[in-house]
């Protein structure tokens, strides 16, 4: 299955042409224009990998990143900034953020950031099903 | 001209760069993110069309290149908006042109403004309103009530309005209703030694949520209509 990516930002022509770029790199993108639009996408969609500016009209990128980590915790998000500080990424990291990116980014890095928060996902998702296996072999009847 | 000493406003004034140098700069990077990822998507198309053999969309890339160059112009501007502010500060006092500074300090936070949901609409007079003062300050000034409105609300809109009013230029700033809180507390000391230095009036005794600006034509002089 093709790693599902979600990406949000305000400025329209970033988030198409990163998509499109995504795109070709085999991902399966979908985009959001504001915090509330993301939210809303999450809600009916799972996905792997959110790539989240920071600073958008109206909810903002942390505010953002708070509600999409109550919706879906394993989500793996990751902040970016077109600051040329980082303080605002490491307020979204200390709130669940797996990574930050600054804007302009080169695009390896980019896709090595999205790759690995895809396989942090894929690791963590499996070692839950594990747990839940070995509970079921160890009481077969909690399953009824 | 005597020597102006401007004494904390300039500590101030330094604050105020600052926060507009990281605006301008922010603005810049979000268009440089843009032509990085429409020059990448060009260079993507290109490999898949050497390696893969896939025709090369001419019409896609043309588009690309265009709009390369309309985020190379959104650019300049931001540019050409830091410039200005960047030689305002080159003489203490000169003529300025009072709508072309009410209009740049209206547009350089415009991505600070949107984020909190406002929005500032500016009506300026059809000709240029001139007035001899200091421009980086009169700057200063009216984006402390921008500032302001920006820490008090999360969403509305604001109006700078500027008239001629004969022996100066009236800048009246609505829609500070939310604020009027931050609005009554005592106004900074660098805020009160301009209106001295420049000889400008801060009023905030008119409709609520507004405030009115008098700049007089001739530097320093305090005259009322």
């Amino acid at each position: 299955m093709k790693p599902r990516i979600l990406i949000v930002d305000d400025e329209k022509e970033f988030v198409e042409t990163l998509a499109q770029r995504l795109t070709l790199r085999e991902y399966d993108v979908t985009t959001a224009f504001s915090g509330k639009e993301a939210i809303e996408t999450v809600r009916g969609y799972n996905f792997d990998v959110i790539i989240l500016d920071v600073l958008m009209p109206g909810m903002d990128g942390v505010e953002t990143l708070g509600e999409i980590k109550k919706l879906k915790p394993l989500t793996e998000v990751i902040m970016l900034t077109g600051n040329a500080t980082v303080e605002t990424a490491v307020e979204g990291m200390k709130l669940g953020a797996s990574d930050y990116l600054m804007k302009p980014c080169e695009t390896e890095d980019l896709v090595s950031k999205v790759q690995k928060a895809y396989e942090r996902k894929a690791e963590h998702e499996e070692r839950i099903r594990a747990v839940k296996v070995a509970d079921i072999m160890s009481s077969p009847r909690s399953v009824l | 001209m005597a020597e102006v000493d401007w004494g904390e406003s300039a500590t101030a004034g330094l604050a105020f760069f600052g926060k507009m140098s990281a605006c301008i700069s922010h603005d810049i990077k979000n268009y440089l993110a843009i032509i990085n990822e429409k020059a990448g998507l060009c260079g993507d198309l290109l490999m898949i069309a050497e390696q893969k053999g896939r025709p090369l969309d001419q019409d896609m890339v043309k588009e690309l290149a265009q709009n390369i160059i309309k985020q190379v112009k959104r650019a300049d501007q931001v540019v050409k908006n830091l410039n200005r502010i960047a030689h305002s500060v080159d003489t203490p006092c000169c003529t300025v042109d009072l709508d072309g500074i009410v209009a740049l300090i209206a547009v350089i936070p415009e991505r600070l403004l949107s984020a909190k949901g406002l929005r500032v609409k500016t009506n300026l007079p059809t000709s240029p309103l001139q007035v001899e003062s200091n421009p980086f300050f009169l700057m200063y000034i009216m984006y402390y009530f921008i500032d302001i409105a920006m820490s008090a609300s999360n969403n509305g809109e604001m109006q700078i309005d500027l008239k001629d009013v004969g022996d100066a230029g009236k800048i009246t700033i609505s829609g500070l209703s939310d604020a009027k809180g931050r609005l009554a507390e005592t106004m900074p000391t660098p805020i009160s030694v301009l209106e001295d230095k420049l000889g400008i009036t801060v009023d905030l005794e008119g409709n609520e949520g507004e405030v009115v600006i008098r700049v007089p034509k001739a530097f320093g002089s305090k005259e009322v209509d």
